[in-house]
């Protein structure tokens, strides 16, 4: 029983180290510019909404309690940049594929000289 | 492709496995040498060399002056050291993190799979990303320090981005990005062990910290020691992470060895200067691992 409550504890503790850091952005995420200033800093956004989403993506959002959210004007590099990161995600993983995988089969599969002259 | 040359193979009966091999390892080798020897040798020629920019480009050969400069600039002594500190805290934190969390996800217990998808969650966040949200974690306007004391009922601003502690605020920051990879890895091996030797164990009589240290611990020191490399070289070499968390800052607090180069190479547009002070560093990155090997690798691989 005892044992039980110190791996709860446990678990807790490792999921908190992990997801805290997390949050704390993500729930900026949900914020306005003006809420992520204020101090002290909330521990939830008063208001949440997903406004911010919209607008690096170009589009205004409308927030429920009036404040109008612009798109942001860098919404074209952040496009930019996601399909730029596909694109070498993509080619690097079919490059490594491609050469690497047959290398490594060799050095599994045959016995060949020299092949541990490493060390 | 593959299938192709396996059969020229059964046809010709030409190729030996060395010259199999060898024809595979071509593409590989032509692309290290792109990729690898050719930067190398380039900034090796640029740390022999005074380059400026100012009043037109030039080049002009100062031989081993650029080496012999910079083990008299105390900055670069400041960064090493710096950078000495941030790894090793990194190094013993990741170590000491990740072997907790193996520990904690390998229990059986309700929801162990979404468990371990929530551990693995920081290793998907790239150093950039990470450096931005631990600035914003631990700075006195927006962190969390902050706001758990205006809870408790204090109105100071906490801020821990001071110059005592910012290296091992980096530090931990490294640690939560890296820790949950050597988890994994710690969790794979730990899977191998046999269940036999944890009930033989229990017939000892072992209390739990004897059943650690001598039925689950050995089988990960050899895992244990390939991490300590692998987070020893990332740790040495790390510059995204840093350039967004505190931009070596507060004044020259944060400053490690990349940073330094970063600094004189690109902003002080000082390019032989930096390119020699990137061949200590690498110098330093191959001492470190070598070392490591010498005093504890030679002993696990056997």
């Amino acid at each position: 029983m005892k044992s039980k409550v110190w791996a709860l504890l446990a678990v807790a503790v490792a999921i908190c180290w992990t997801l805290l850091p997390l949050y704390w952005f993500l729930k900026a995420a949900f914020e306005t510019i003006g809420e992520m200033a204020h101090y002290p800093p909330y521990f939830f956004p008063p208001y949440p909404q997903p406004g911010a989403f919209f607008n690096i993506l170009g589009f205004p959002y409308h927030t429920g309690n009036g404040i109008d959210l612009p798109a942001s004007g860098q919404a074209g590099q952040v496009i930019l940049g996601i399909r730029n990161s596909i694109i070498i995600a993509v080619v690097v993983t079919i490059l490594t594929m491609v050469f690497v995988v047959p290398l490594a089969y060799v050095f599994a599969r045959l016995e060949f000289a020299h092949k541990n002259n490493s060390d | 492709m593959a299938h192709s040359t396996v059969a020229v193979v059964r046809r010709t009966k030409e190729l030996t496995n060395l010259q199999f091999a060898l024809l595979l390892a071509v593409p590989v080798v032509c692309f290290l040498l792109l990729v690898v020897a050719y930067p190398l040798g380039y900034a090796l020629w640029l740390s022999i060399e005074s380059i400026q920019f100012f009043g037109g480009y030039q080049a002009d050969f100062v031989g081993l002056a650029n080496y012999a400069d910079i083990l008299k600039d105390a900055a670069f002594w400041n960064s090493t050291v710096i950078s000495i500190r941030f790894t090793v805290e990194s190094v013993i934190l990741t170590l000491l993190i990740g072997l907790g969390l193996a520990l904690v996800l390998n229990r059986p217990m309700r929801g162990r799979s979404l468990i371990r998808a929530i551990v693995i969650l920081p290793w998907a966040v790239s150093p950039y990303g990470a450096g931005i949200l631990f600035q914003c974690l631990v700075q006195g306007q927006t962190g969390l320090a902050t706001a758990i004391a205006h809870l408790l009922g204090s109105s100071d601003a906490f801020n821990l981005l001071t110059r005592r502690w910012i290296v091992e605020i980096l530090a931990i920051g490294n640690a939560w990005n890296v820790a949950p990879l050597l988890a994994f890895f710690l969790l794979a091996s730990m899977a191998t062990t046999p269940t036999r030797l944890y009930d033989l164990a229990a017939i000892d009589r072992m209390r739990r910290w004897e059943v650690f240290r001598h039925v689950t611990l050995p089988p990960l020191r050899f895992t244990l020691f390939v991490f300590t490399c692998i987070i020893t070289v990332l740790s040495l070499r790390t510059f995204d992470y840093i350039y967004t968390m505190s931009r070596g800052g507060p004044g020259d607090a944060s400053e490690v060895l990349t940073y330094q180069l970063y600094k004189i190479s690109f902003q002080d547009l000082n390019l032989g200067y930096g390119a020699a002070m990137s061949f200590y560093l690498l110098a330093l990155i191959l001492a470190t691992t070598a070392l490591l090997y010498l005093l504890w690798g030679r002993r696990e691989a056997q």
